[in-house]
């Protein structure tokens, strides 16, 4: 390792870098949550009702054997499941268009997505 | 290779943003003559978000209903929460001349209350191009 032009600093933390413990701490996975552990939207927002739904019926679609398949729900009320989500799209397209419904791909385990300020206190 | 580059200002990596319908409902209604005006934005680039978000009242201005629903995690814990389909543009509101950065079918999350931007550019877009930060010149381009 050339030392020259470094600081003294991070020459002695390069000293005691371990890369093989650091490298245990980067998570590697994104974050995913069981079926079971959906939270419920108890909020007024539009897709409450359809999110609640799915909650309740997850399970029964997953046990049909739809895993990775996409349904599409309106209100209480179950429109279709398909293989991919372009064709229950095209479904929303076409019966929905302006209209909230739920498309939605069936999951054992849910992704965590990160984003949309959520996870940090903004401020004006 | 089109490039866009902005000014790193104080309050981060801020970019004009246009949003509009999804192109699948946006060209069919263009071509009878109506459907909505888009709406013009600023956006902040975080590479800490997975997905785009746009704030709420942008979305009902133009009228586009939620589509999917996913969770995410607040600092409460996880809460569900809606994405619409649209179609997004980023572009140099200074000289709309140049390229525009456009996605014409993007999922976006709605954006938390609160948060002081309309738009949240996650790395769903950040992924279709090349991010270039030169830090002592304090500017930012995108390549795409």
């Amino acid at each position: 390792m050339e030392e020259k032009g470094l600081n003294p600093v991070e020459i002695l933390c390069r000293k005691a870098f371990d890369p093989s413990s650091a490298r245990l701490l980067l998570p590697v996975e994104r974050p995913t949550m069981h079926f079971t552990e959906l939270p419920e939207d108890t909020s007024e927002s539009p897709l409450a009702t359809e999110w609640n739904f799915y909650r309740r019926e997850v399970a029964r679609l997953l046990s049909e054997g739809h895993e990775g398949r996409w349904v599409l729900i309106e209100g209480g009320q179950i429109i279709g499941v398909w293989d991919t989500e372009n064709e229950a799209d095209r479904v929303r397209l076409q019966r929905f268009a302006m209209q909230p419904v739920l498309l939605k791909q069936i999951c054992v385990r849910e992704p965590i997505l990160r984003g949309g300020g959520y996870h940090r206190g903004w401020r004006r | 290779m089109a490039t866009l580059t902005f000014p790193i200002v104080p309050a981060g990596l801020i970019v004009d943003v246009a949003v509009n319908l999804e192109a699948a409902l946006l060209v069919p209604l263009r071509s009878r003559g109506s459907g909505p005006s888009l709406v013009q934005a600023r956006g902040l680039i975080d590479t800490g978000s997975d997905i785009t978000a746009v704030a709420l009242p942008i979305l009902q201005q133009l009228g586009i209903p939620a589509i999917h629903k996913t969770t995410t995690q607040s600092i409460g814990g996880s809460v569900p929460v809606n994405l619409y389909r649209v179609s997004l543009h980023l572009l140099d509101a200074q000289n709309v001349g140049r390229p525009w950065l456009s996605q014409p079918s993007l999922l976006v999350m709605e954006l938390a209350r609160g948060f002081p931007f309309d738009v949240l550019i996650g790395l769903d877009i950040l992924l279709t191009c090349k991010l270039l930060a030169d830090g002592p010149a304090r500017t930012f381009t995108l390549e795409f």
